[in-house]
């Protein structure tokens, strides 16, 4: 039997091979791309699930009334509440080491350190590939390093036991290796490549408000969170009130935020410092992947139809020899499982192929066989189709009545054109709303590189400063040499430049009266601000680029706290938020100075396009303080655009051989940095446009086939009104009709759709363009162009018929 | 009306070439009734097909109203398909989608009639072909005899100069088939000129002149005198 089936099957491809290789094709492209999405989203929804302990590590957060979510902790609190909180079986505390140079014979590298508390392993149980686990941490001399900055670092041999000279703060350490550690293959957020001791003696590390400490609750089994949740922010309120020299009923009475323990599992995609957004991108990917398939299934199941209704004849045949109604059934599931286990080889292979630029494209390192993935889902799914895709001609087939078959109506029969006719429009709505959509995206990246950001990006170059705490003691000079060199118009530093989320001196609160705002706050020189060219709405820049503590004018608080006279600049928002009319002159508290705004910048956009404008706080650098605090950590070089090459090498010449000889050079151009800031979007712009046009030709595909066997269908009717006299015209226009219709219907249908799906995208974007209308215009004109262009093909196929031959059969 | 002479058709395929038609020569004048017979394969849907400018021929001439048809472009050939020549086929050729009324309009559509004229000559030819009564019908819903009246109708519209038609009663039983016969034979008293191709004798007995095809040449060619009238 299957032998016969087989028979058949391969004679028929042999014959006429055009529609299975078009089927073929068509769910290799669907297929593959299905499971690379499919492996992109299975990782992203692995993160931590490895972890055994996972349900019962919680990472303490606060939580703010404005929805502002800080992911950190005070080092006292953590310690606290392990001693006070029974509910708490562990703790682990991390912060970090910034940019320490370790130097192995020559090759130096650079890197932060995560400092940990000793328990670092129990949190997270990476597997330690060399070294002994009872044996880690012993004191902060000792370094576990990941197996890749291993591998960087030494190459691949075993470091254990080696010495590392190595430069922190300009100071030299000689660290050993004590373990090293992999994470290949367990995905998760708290990997680094350097593990250290915490140096649990640091200064200001027992006060409450310091929240620069990362950290991990490990609960005992059974702990109910709702219940703990409540408990754990009146612990922190009771510990915390006494210092702000209020009663608790007062403390209570100003509280705008509160303490939250957050599950491990959420931090990766559905934290509360992602608003709710960090699935966002996944969710879209999930739904493409999805939508991808169903287009190609529909395809399959429409040329599956097609195609079998050209084998009525041999069906009506084996029905009149006595077969069954469920083996003609079984006869097309297994012609149909052939082709789809052809074309899910074609697809594994396909897949191993294009995943290193996928990869690439989505900065991922997707592997098809990993632990993490969950693609076989996508093949339980594939199976399903498969069914469908054989049981829907079977069924349509074995429906048929022989005799009608055998006496040659069947092919003139209009049953199952609707359905398919319906799914020919939705697989075109779906492009449409595809085609669309990566127009869109497209049009707000095109605004995003091309708005006036409030500064000028273009040419300007970044330097990191490695070694702020010594190199500060040369701003003046070496802004003054570099100024020297051809091709530099000019210089400039500042611990924030655009594009940079974190740098020194984050967040503030910054006070007036009673009126209290966070804000970013720039450590800046003087020459930050024309450099930059951002614009000086009123009052004036900085005449110096210091601010001596030490020969400051000094005041006291209302708390009886020392603090220090300052010159600051702020930018219009933060003037809007405290709706200051005559800004300058005005004097607002932050950290322990009190600061007399001297100018007003415009706003710029410094963060990237999804944020609106926050308020900032921009002063000198600080002179007295100790450490790399308030010192330059960015040198800013704005070039005239001529011999960039050369400039950038008598750059690095001077600055590695007069100022940071000890480090290695590293610059980057502030457009690319910036552009850092949208490239979500822009890897979801590729990866749309690619998906839209890969379901657009999946889609055409279908149509031509379906095109031409629905043309086929018509050539008795072509002959007819030939015969009748019809022009070459006529003919044409009553053939494309139907499938115009059909392709205007589904635009219909898409164009709303898409203007709502891209007005609720661009909802996210505080700098955004309005839904432009162009891609609707362009889409309409491309795809009704495109199926113009495959009917024709059909329909000009269909006038060159023998008439003769179509009159008198069927 | 028609003269064809010393016309040659062949059939090519990568084996063999079939003469079709060798080398026939024929007149077909205005008001004749001329059955063509033979066994399957004798060449007479071809020579109908030529005839109806459906299919194309090797040599010789075939006049039609005087001009020679040999060598006509498509477009041409079209034109006087559509202005001069009523065709009925053996399995009606009605189109599907549409009904009677619009099927028999079909034609008038292409010969770009005014839509006013168009109503009054369907109207006129379903009257006299007694289906006015079916014109919502669509072709499935009707008797094989009512089908092939509507391809009549079709046919007679355009009151084309000549009706081919092709084993038209191959498809029906006796009595509808008596019917078409009868309803040809009115035409043609009625001034249309007829060419017919049948297996049928019976069929053939309502012509007026009756050519016998074999193996692609007229082997004999009479006159007809009708005898059959009634079964």
């Amino acid at each position: 039997m299957i032998y016969s089936w087989l028979k058949i099957f391969t004679r028929h491809l042999k014959k006429s091979p055009l529609y299975p290789i078009i089927n073929t094709l068509g769910l290799v492209l669907g297929v593959t791309t299905f499971v690379l999405i499919l492996l992109f989203v299975s990782k992203e929804l692995s993160y931590e699930k490895w972890n055994p302990n996972l349900d019962r590590i919680y990472r303490p957060i606060r939580l703010f009334d404005n929805g502002e979510v800080w992911e950190s902790a005070p080092r006292i609190m953590v310690k606290t509440a392990l001693e006070q909180l029974p509910e708490l079986e562990d703790a682990l505390l991390m912060n970090y080491d910034s940019g320490i140079l370790f130097n192995n014979d020559g090759k130096k590298v650079i890197s932060s350190a995560k400092r940990t508390t000793a328990n670092f392993f129990k949190f997270f149980p990476y597997p330690i590939k060399y070294g002994d686990t009872t044996n880690l941490f012993k004191d902060d001399s000792q370094l576990v390093l990941s197996e890749e900055f291993s591998r960087e670092l030494f190459g691949d041999v075993n470091p254990v036991g080696e010495t590392i000279a190595s430069l922190y703060r300009n100071e030299p350490y000689n660290f050993t290796i004590a373990a090293v550690y992999s994470t290949d293959g367990f995905p998760s957020d708290e990997k680094y490549p350097v593990l250290r001791l915490m140096d649990l003696n640091a200064d200001n590390n027992d006060h409450w408000g310091n929240f620069n400490y990362d950290a991990y609750f490990m609960l005992h089994k059974g702990v109910d969170v709702a219940a703990f949740n409540k408990k754990f922010d009146e612990f922190y309120d009771q510990n915390t009130y006494e210092s702000w020299g209020i009663t608790y009923e007062q403390y209570l009475e100003q509280k705008e935020e509160a303490m939250y323990i957050e599950n491990l599992s959420d931090r990766h995609l559905f934290g509360k410092a992602l608003m709710g957004k960090g699935a966002n991108t996944l969710y879209i990917l999930a739904v493409f992947a999805l939508l991808i398939l169903v287009i190609s299934a529909i395809n399959f199941i429409n040329l599956s139809i097609s195609g079998a209704t050209k084998r009525a004849k041999e069906v009506a045949i084996r029905k009149t020899l006595g077969t069954s109604k469920l083996k003609v059934i079984a006869q097309f599931i297994f012609e149909v499982a052939l082709q789809c286990a052809f074309a899910l080889l074609v697809s594994l292979a396909l897949i191993e192929i294009v995943l290193p630029p996928f990869n690439t494209l989505m900065g991922t390192d997707l592997e098809l066989l990993s632990a993490y993935n969950k693609w076989w889902w996508g093949f339980g799914i594939i199976t399903i189709l498969i069914l469908i895709s054989g049981l829907f001609p079977g069924i349509y087939l074995s429906q048929f009545n022989p005799v009608k078959v055998l006496k040659g109506n069947f092919s003139r029969s209009k049953s199952g054109q609707k359905l398919k006719r319906g799914m020919i429009v939705f697989q075109f709505c779906i492009s449409g709303i595809f085609l669309i959509s990566a127009f869109v995206i497209k049009s707000q990246l095109h605004y995003m590189n091309n708005r006036d950001l409030g500064f000028t990006k273009e040419q300007m170059l970044i330097i990191n400063i490695r070694n702020a705490g010594e190199t500060h003691n040369k701003l003046a000079t070496f802004k003054q040499e570099l100024k020297k060199i051809d091709g530099v118009t000019a210089v400039a530093t500042t611990t924030r430049p655009p594009g940079t989320y974190a740098g020194f001196g984050s967040n503030s609160n910054v006070d007036y009266q009673e009126l209290s705002f966070q804000a970013d706050m720039h450590f800046i020189d003087a020459d930050f601000i024309p450099t930059m060219g951002i614009k000086l709405n009123k009052g004036k820049n900085f005449t110096k680029d210091w601010m001596d503590v030490d020969t400051s004018q000094v005041f006291l608080d209302n708390d009886g706290d020392t603090i220090y006279a300052n010159e600051i600049i702020v930018n219009q928002k933060l003037v809007s938020n405290f709706q200051f009319k005559n800004p300058i002159g005005k004097q607002v508290e932050y950290w322990g100075y009190k600061g007399t705004i001297i100018g007003v910048v415009d706003n710029y956009i410094a963060k990237g396009f999804d944020q609106g404008a926050y308020p900032a706080l921009y002063m000198p650098y600080l002179k007295g303080e100790t450490g790399d605090w308030g010192k330059p950590t960015h040198l800013m070089v704005r070039l005239n655009g001529t011999a960039i090459t050369e400039t950038v090498a008598s750059i690095e010449d001077f600055w590695t051989q007069s100022i940071e000889p000890r480090f290695p050079f590293k610059y980057e151009f502030l457009d690319q940095n910036f552009a850092k800031t949208f490239a979500k979007q822009k890897r979801l712009e590729t990866l749309v446009t690619i998906l839209s046009f890969l379901m657009i030709f999946i889609s055409l595909l279908g149509l031509f086939a379906i095109a031409s066997h629905s043309v086929q269908q018509r050539y008795k009717e072509v002959a007819i009104r030939k015969t009748l006299g019809a022009s070459e015209k006529t003919l044409i226009l009553s053939l494309i009709k139907e499938f115009i219709l059909i392709a205007v219907i589904a635009l219909c249908i898409a164009l709303p759709i898409s203007y709502l799906l891209a007005d609720r995208w661009l909802e996210d974007f505080a700098y955004r363009i309005n839904v432009p209308l162009a891609p609707f215009a362009i889409t309409m004109a491309l795809m009704l162009t495109l199926t113009l262009a495959v009917i024709l093909i059909q329909a000009l196929k269909a006038l060159k018929i023998d008439l003769v031959a179509h009159l008198k059969y069927e | 009306m028609i003269t064809i002479q010393q016309l040659l058709k062949t059939y090519s395929t990568e084996e063999v070439e079939t003469t079709a038609l060798n080398q026939i020569s024929l007149q077909v004048n205005q008001g004749d009734f001329m059955a063509i017979m033979g066994p399957s394969g004798c060449g007479k849907s071809t020579l109908l097909n030529v005839i109806g400018l459906l299919d194309s021929f090797d040599s010789g001439s075939y006049q039609f109203l005087g001009q020679e048809m040999h060598g006509l472009k498509e477009k041409d050939r079209a034109q006087v398909r559509k202005e001069n020549i009523g065709f009925i086929f053996q399995n009606f050729n009605l189109i599907d989608e549409l009904n009677v009324y619009e099927n028999i309009e079909l034609p008038l559509v292409y010969n770009n009639i005014a839509k006013k004229e168009r109503k009054e000559r369907v109207i006129a030819v379903m009257e006299r072909l007694n289906i006015a009564h079916r014109n919502k019908h669509y072709p499935q819903q009707l008797s094989g005899g009512q089908q092939q009246r509507v391809a009549v109708a079709r046919a007679l519209v355009t009151t084309p100069k000549i009706i081919l038609a092709d084993e038209p009663t191959g498809n029906l039983d006796s009595t509808n088939g008596n019917e078409v016969m009868e309803l040809l034979s009115e035409l043609n008293h009625q001034g249309s000129t007829i060419l017919m191709v049948t297996h049928s004798s019976y069929d053939a007995s309502f012509s007026n002149r009756i050519v016998t095809l074999k193996d692609g040449n007229i082997l004999m060619e009479k006159e007809n005198q009708r005898q059959v009238a009634i079964v």
